[in-house]
Parts: structure tokens; sequence; C-alpha cells
């Protein structure tokens, strides 16, 4: 029954290119945490081989997510999603394990890893289904209820660098579902916004309760009045259609967003500010903050162009770079490849992710296409979110770095997905 | 991303690869073992050093101490660190991390350890990386000579000038201060390769190498040193022994005294004690000399010719003066007769030396003059910190001055090694040497400290050793002389106002080629004659017989 004979399969439109592109960074992958656990701390614990061992696990995964009949998730999405919701429920209950609870069985379980994929199926689903009447407003609520249920759940963990990574995943699949973009910005634009006012104040220091900090305050908002102004006033000098409306509309978005940040700073005990950077940046203590990207960055730029040399990284070898084996897998892989080496593993991923949008591109339904959107979304924030990091780009939000970093849940979902985007290319009506 | 990969890795690579030096090459200390000190013979250690074995932890671990686990909890137990210690360092580390100066820099959060601890500590080092065993030269001092050897100390910030750096140690007393430059050895550095809790992986060169500190023999016999200290052992007082040819001090022991290898631990309690235990009384400790300035007085009559060897005076047992209401009694109450110089100074008869005072005009100024020519209120020069000059009362104002200065009371005060100085003199009949504690390479010359040749006649000298002899002879001091090598001493009973009278006795041996000159000092003894004259009985005892003799009678009585 799951091998469903109702679709044909086009052998022609099996994607080698993005099989290959996974495995080669699989073995780097492999390569780097042999590197990273040869020596010192964990030198006994021989991880790379289990490594190994969970690579050929998701093997098997990725082939049963390939054969599959990928309709089949269609019928059974909302049962996922029931369950999904409910095991992410149960894993609030259990005790913390340092702090948070976000696995299974001391750890070997992630279900927030696999959540994520339910949730996209499910969003295909949902979007797959509306897609008459995508544009309206209800369509928009509903599948936002869909997102913020899990968006919830995962962030009460709490693991908000997983949270994040359901933003682009959501906005992605929300544009290709035909949400209509109105929405989209009045999420988009106060919400970046607001993040970015957010973080400039909390590393500022700024307290906007103060009087200082509200003269301050004022002058922002002023200066970005100002800003608005000027806009307009060259909007209207030109010919863009609507053009007024649209100055009115972004800066309206705007500066919802920086009010929002502005006055929810300013509602912050100082206990809470110092709990939302630890939030953002959860490896550090507030005093000895950025330990982490501090070596991160040495690690990376004492590598060069050619990098120190595999097993030579000395950042690495000596323990200096933390989590070296997983969320920073990368810096260890920048140390000892250097510039050179760097560029090749972006371009993989590059290809990686080129190649999922061609799925996506290919598929034969919009619940294909809306899955294999979710999918790449998926990885590619993934990629770019622990990479980022390891640059010191983006705050430390602990994403693994799919195909790369030592973890068997994020490896075993990371080839599912990429047995799904086969899937969706390969199956035809 | 790539730009930023470009940016990290190429234009600021220098800057990276500089970073990441400085993470693991660290710069490591070496320090240099300090200069053993020996005694005389160059085959027993005094001080030497030892391998200790600190805990340290780099203070940005300090989380990992924090989430430990049990084994690492029995570790702690067994390092001996109570809840609220371990608490205190956890601070301290809390407190050094925040600081960022270093935090890389493993700190020692308990010194000195004991073996077994440090080879468990060793052998499970993988479980617990953060907590590093280092080990130094430690000095340890073997319980004797504390004044003369001295101590070692942490560094204080007058020092880093000096091109010290912290957690150096310095000489703080004693030979070790005084030879600071020759023991402490020239400090190394190696750059070594260390990982992220500071352990060393392996070196790396350049390496400057620690220049050991070089060993130097005192010239102090240990057994006599030993000796000195066992008689002293309970009493406050102070012992030397000098060989008279040379000034080499054979034993000097000062009581109470304090075991420099736990100084630093207590501190403050034994400098705080009142019967202050680091004051080396040998050099430091200043008191009236009581009878055994009698050698001086006798003398200066002689000398300027107040009484010939012959004049003779008539001790009924009281002396009294013009008004004076009470007599000034001598020691036998009942008088010791007709007296001559040198029964007065066998029986040291008080009022032989008042006649001389009163009725030959043997004044303060007099006696004075001959003390400073015998060396007193003035330094001997020995090479410690610290020694004392004493005082001798110039011009008597005072009534009580002449009768106090001529049995050796009064304002006179003196050291227990000025007194050496005195009866080196007399052994070596006219010279003392400068005492030296340092044995000097073969043809060190011994420096001149007093010369009495063309200021004071052999005649009068030999008069004076001759009554010395009678003393041990016939005298009270009959303990401090030995069957088969002829002695000679003086003993004194300085009163004081402390309570009992102060001890003496000052002696050389044999009569005839002094090797040896002791000096025996016991605060509140008592009686010199009953105290200090048996120990230097001993102390000679010691040296003629090399401890046999107590041997032989440890022997006979089991």
């Amino acid at each position: 029954m799951l091998l469903a004979t109702s679709k044909k399969i086009r052998i022609k439109e099996f994607d080698v290119t993005l099989l290959c592109t996974a495995l080669i960074i699989s073995v780097f992958g492999v390569l780097a945490i042999f590197s990273a656990v040869h020596s010192g701390l964990r030198s006994n614990d021989r991880l790379w081989i289990a490594q190994i061992i969970r690579l050929a696990i998701a093997l098997v995964a990725m082939s049963v997510a390939l054969i599959i009949d990928y309709r089949v998730l269609h019928s059974f999405s909302y049962i996922f999603y029931a369950v999904g919701f409910l095991v992410l429920s149960v894993l609030l209950l259990f005790p913390e394990q340092s702090g948070v609870r976000r696995w299974f069985m001391g750890g070997a379980v992630q279900p927030s890893e696999f959540a994520k994929i339910i949730l996209i199926i499910t969003l295909a689903r949902y979007l797959g289904d509306k897609r008459r009447v995508s544009r309206i407003f209800k369509t928009f609520i509903a599948a936002g209820i869909i997102v913020m249920a899990y968006a919830f759940l995962i962030f009460m963990q709490p693991a908000l660098g997983y949270t994040l990574t359901l933003v682009p995943i959501a906005l992605s699949m929300f544009y290709i579902g035909g949400i209509n973009e109105i929405y989209l910005l009045l999420l988009i634009i106060p919400g970046v916004v607001s993040g970015i006012t957010t973080i400039f104040i909390l590393d500022k220091g700024w307290n906007v309760a103060s009087s200082m900090g509200i003269i301050k305050a004022f002058i922002f908002v002023a200066a970005y009045g100002c800003l608005v102004l000027l806009a307009y006033y060259l909007v209207s000098r030109t010919r863009f259609k609507n053009g007024k409306k649209w100055v009115k509309f972004i800066s309206a978005c705007v500066l919802a967003g920086i009010l929002f940040a502005l006055i929810g700073t300013g509602m912050l005990r100082d206990y809470q500010k110092s709990r939302l950077i630890s939030f953002v940046d959860p490896g550090s203590d507030p005093k000895g903050s950025g330990y982490q990207i501090i070596q991160s960055k040495i690690a990376i730029g004492a590598g060069g162009l050619i990098g120190q040399g595999y097993l030579q990284g000395t950042q690495n070898r000596l323990d200096f770079l933390p989590a070296q084996h997983t969320d920073f897998i990368f810096s260890v892989a920048a140390e000892e490849g250097g510039f050179l080496g760097a560029v090749f593993l972006l371009m993989l991923y590059f290809i990686l992710i080129a190649r999922g949008i061609k799925a996506a591109d290919k598929a034969d339904d919009a619940f294909g296409t809306l899955l294999a959107t979710g999918l790449v979304a998926m990885i590619a924030t993934q990629v770019f979110m622990n990479i980022g990091m390891a640059l010191g780009l983006m705050p430390i939000t602990g994403v693994p770095l799919p195909l790369m970093s030592y973890g068997g849940s994020s490896l075993l979902a990371t080839y599912i997905s990429i047995g799904l985007l086969l899937n969706v290319r390969l199956k035809r009506e | 991303m790539i730009v930023r990969l470009g940016y990290l890795q190429i234009v600021c690579t220098r800057y990276y690869t500089r970073r990441s030096e400085d993470n693991r090459i660290r710069p490591v200390r070496l320090v240099p073992p300090r200069g053993v000190i020996y005694d005389r013979y160059g085959m027993v250690p005094l001080a030497d050093n030892e391998t200790a074995f600190d805990v340290c932890v780099a203070p940005n671990n300090v989380e990992r101490l924090e989430n430990m686990d049990e084994r690492a909890r029995d570790v702690f137990q067994r390092l001996n660190f109570t809840p609220t210690e371990y608490e205190a360092v956890l601070n301290e580390l809390r407190k050094l991390k925040r600081s960022r100066i270093a935090a890389f820099d493993p700190v020692i959060i308990k010194e000195d350890i004991d073996k077994d601890a440090a080879a468990y500590l060793a052998e499970n080092n993988s479980h617990m990386p953060e907590i590093i065993i280092r080990a130094r030269p430690k000095r340890r001092y073997r319980g004797s000579a504390a004044h003369i050897i001295g101590y070692i100390a942490l560094v204080g910030r007058e020092d880093l000038q000096n091109g010290y750096v912290l957690n150096d140690m310095i000489g703080r007393d004693g030979v070790e201060a005084v030879y600071e430059e020759h023991l402490k050895g020239d400090l190394g550095w190696k750059m070594a390769e260390v990982d992220v809790f500071g352990r060393i992986l392996r070196d790396l060169q350049p390496t400057v190498k620690a220049e050991p500190g070089r060993g130097v023999s005192l010239t102090l016999d240990l057994a006599l040193q030993k000796k000195a200290e066992a008689l002293l052992e309970g009493r406050t007082g102070a012992i030397i022994a000098v060989d008279p040819r040379n000034g080499e001090i054979l034993a000097m022991s000062s009581k109470p005294d304090f075991d420099a290898n736990t100084l630093a631990s207590n501190w403050n309690e034994i400098g705080n004690d009142p019967a202050r235990p680091l004051l080396n009384r040998a050099t430091m400790g200043e008191y009236p000399p009581g009878s055994i300035f009698k050698i001086i007085v006798a003398t200066a009559a002689l000398e300027e010719g107040k009484i010939n060897e012959s004049a003779r005076f008539y001790c009924n047992g009281r002396f009294y003066i013009e008004n004076w209401s009470r007599p000034f009694k001598c020691h036998k109450s009942d008088g010791h007769g007709f007296m001559d110089i040198h029964n007065a100074l066998v029986e040291s008869c008080n009022v032989f030396f008042y006649n001389l005072a009163y009725k030959r005009d043997v004044t303060v100024s007099l006696m004075h003059k001959y003390a400073l020519m015998y060396g007193l209120e003035k330094k001997t020069g020995i090479n410690l910190s610290g020694e004392c000059s004493g005082s001798v009362p110039e011009i008597g104002g005072r009534a009580g001055d002449k009768i106090n200065m001529c049995i050796g009371q009064g304002d006179l005060l003196v050291t227990p090694l000025q007194m050496a100085s005195v009866i080196c003199v007399m052994a070596n009949r006219g010279v003392s040497y400068k005492p030296r504690i340092i044995r000097q390479p073969q043809g060190g010359k011994p420096e001149i400290l007093v010369d009495l040749s063309g200021k004071v006649s052999l005649r009068t000298i030999d008069i004076i050793r001759n009554a010395l002899m009678g003393v041990v002879k016939r005298g009270h001091s009959r303990q401090a002389n030995l069957p088969d090598h002829q002695t000679a001493g003086k003993t004194g009973s300085a009163q004081n106002s402390h309570g009992d009278d102060h001890s003496w006795f000052i002696g050389f041996a044999p009569f005839d080629k002094p090797e040896i000159a002791v000096v025996i000092l016991v605060e509140n003894g008592g009686r010199g004659s009953e105290v200090a004259a048996p120990m230097a009985g001993q102390m000679f005892a010691e040296y003629f017989y090399k401890g046999q003799a107590t041997l032989a009678k440890e022997e006979s009585e089991e």
C-alpha cells in the first residue's frame, strides 16, 4: 500500500548530484568529527565510529523516505501532527537536564528535529489543500496557528534556536503557498525591525525606562521620522506606482517594530534582560560572554588561506574550541581546511540547497512543491544559522550543522529530508 | 558568508593566528632548585629541596568544577577540602575568570599535597583534565640551626624591582637572606604547548634553562649543633661554639626557635609569640654579662698598674660604700677571706672587684676603654643580619654605676657572640677572629677582630687565663672540665629585672692549644656554675669525644 503504484517513477529525474553532495558532506563530517575528538577531552570516546553507524541508519531511513509514495504523507499528515504535538507536550513534563528539556533517553533522541519535518508535511498539506483560497486572511491565520503551536512547544523547552529556524521555513512555505504578500510583510518587517532594535538596545545597554533612555529613544524615533519623510518626498517625485502607499505601509511596519522593541525592553527588568541575553547566547555567562564566539573566530581566522592541515588545528586539538564536534564543527573544518576548504564546503552546501530548490520546482503537485520548499528552507536555515554563528555573524543558538555536526537525530532528520526531496522529484502521476 | 570567511581567514589571519598562538603557547617558569646548605663537612644537608605537588586549576574551567561528578567530589575530599574552603576556591576562580587576566593560566588551589593524592590525581587526569598537578622544588629544612639558616618567603612588592617576578621565593633571614644571590639560582623559562585546561602537552623552543642555585657549606658541625640544641631544649637562651683559631662558628643555637618548614602557615602565631622565637639570641640578644665581665675588669686593673699579681684584699662577705646604707654582698655570705686576683677570678669574689673600683680607682671610663678593646659595643660583623652591638656605659655619673659595672651589671649589655670573641681572645692569648658561618675554601684567611698585642701584655693575659683554668679545676665550675682535656672558663650569674639570674658560661679547651670556645647563656637559668657550666662540659665532651661519651653512658645504663 505504501509503495503505491499510482505514480510513475521518472528514473531520469533521480537527482544523483543531490545524493552525492549529501554523501560527500557526510564524509567530510565524519572526518571533521574524527579530527575534533581524536585528541583532548573526548579522545577515548570514539565518537566518529558512532557517527558512521548513525550515518548507516540515516541512509536506511533515507531509502525508506525515497521509496514510499510521498502522497502517503499527505493522508497521514494530520495524524503525524497530532502525535508530534503530543510528544512535544509530554517532553515538557520531563525533568530538566542542565536547564533544558530537549531530549529523550538521555539525549539519544531529539524530537524537535522530527517535529520540524512533521510541521513541514502538515503545512504543505494545508496550504496545498487551500491553494484556491490562499490569499484570504483566514488561511493565513489558520496556517499561522499550525506553525505557532509547534513553535510555542519548542520555545518552551527552551530551544530558541530551533524555534527561530521555523520562521524561514514558515515564511518560504507561506510565500510559495500563495499567502497574501501583505500579510507576510506585516510579519516580516516589524519582526525583523524589532529583533534588530532589541539586540541593538541590549548591546548598548540602554535603559529605555530611564530619562536618558527616553531622550535617546526620542532622538532615535525622530531621526527615523526624518528618514521616512525624506523617503516619502523622494518617492513622490518618481512615477513609481503606488509609491506613496508603499512608503506609508513600510514605515508604519518599521515604526511598529521599533516601538515594540522600545516598549518591550523598557518593560524588562534587569534580570529579564540578562536572561534574554543568555537566551540569545546560552553558552556564555553574562560576564565572560562571547568566549565561544571568540574562540571560534580565532580558530577560523588562524586557518588562513590553506588551513593548518588535517588534525593539526590547535584550537581544535587543544580543546580551546568549545563543542567542536557538534555546534562548532564548521570551525574545525575552517581551521584545518583554511579558506579554500571552507569555501569548498560552502559550495557543497550551496549545491545541496540549489538541487533541493530544483526538486521543489520539478514537483508534480502543490503538496510536493510545498513539501520540498519547506525541507530545503529547513536545511538552508540551519546551515546559515550554524555557519553564521561560527563566523560570529549571528548569535549562538545551538543549531547543528546539517550532515556534519555530531548527533544522530539531526543526521537522521536531514537524510529523511533528502530522501523526500529525491522522492518528490522522482514521482509523477 | 564567503566575504566573512575571506575577512577572517585572509585579511585578519595574522591577528587570529597570533591569538591562536597566545592560546596554546604559554611561557612556563622553570623554578631552579635552591642551593643546598651543608654543614662543615659538606656531607649532611641542613636545608635542601624536595618535590612538592600543587593542585592547579585554570580559572576559565571553573564551570567544570561546579558541575563535578562523584569521582571529582571524591578527589576534593581526598585533598581535605572543607565545603567552605571549596566554595572559597570557586569564588576566587570565578573572580579571576571575570577579571579576564590570564584566565587560561592555572592557579594553585591547594599547595603541597601529599604524594599519594598527587599520584591518584595524575592517574585519573583524563577524567578530570581541569585538575592539574604541578611539581616544583620545595625548600626542606632539616630542623637544625633555624636562626642561622633562616627561611625563604614569597617575594614582596619591593623585591619586584630587583629582578624578581611574582611568586618567586626570596631568602628572608639568616644564610638564606645573606647568601640569596649565591643560593637562588636563575629562573628559567620554556615555551610549552598547553591545552585549554592548562595541561602542558609538549615543550617548544626556545628554552632558557634554569640555573640551579649553588650550594654553600656552613662552618657548623652538625653533631655539635644538635648537641647545643638538645641542651637548650625547653629553655630560653643561646649556645655558641667557635673555633678560636679562625673564628669559625661550630655551633650556634638560640631557643626557642621555629620550624622554617611551616613558618609561612604559622606566621602570625610565631611572629606574635611573646617568647620571640624568631630572635637569634646569640647575635641579637643583649644581656648583662655578670661575672664574666670580670675578665675585662681584671685586664684593666692589671694593665693600668692599679694592682699587681700579688695584691690582696680581704673579703668578709660584704662591702660598704660611703653614703650607702646597705652593704654590697659577696655571693659567699661569710666571705672568701684574703683574695688575690687569681683567686678572686676563680671564686668570682665580688668584694675584690668592689675594692678595685673604689680603692684602686678602676673607673667606669677605664672599664669602658678595655671593654671596647675587647670588642664590646661593636658588632662582630658576622655574616648574619640583625646583629646587635650591646652597650657599655662610658661615664659613671650615678653612684651605683661603678659598683654595678665592675661586676658586669647595670647598664652594661653584651651579646653572646661578643662574649665568644672575649673568650677567644683569652684562648688565643690576645687575638680573636671575626666569626664566620660560611666555610671558606682552602686558604681563606681569618680576619682579625680583636688584637690586644701592644695594648695588653701577655703576662696579664696569662694571669687571667690561669685563673680561668682554676675556675674549672677548683672553682664552682668543675663540671665544665673534662678528664683528659684541660678546659678553662668563667661563669656569670647576671641579675636582671625579669626573674632568676641569667646563667652564663664562657670557656675554651684544651687549655694549651685551644680548639674550641663555647658561650652558654640561659635566660633566667639561675647560677652560671650550676646551669651553664655543666652544659659547657657537655659541649666540650661532644666536641672531643664526638658523642662517644654519651654513647658509652647510655650503654652502661642499659
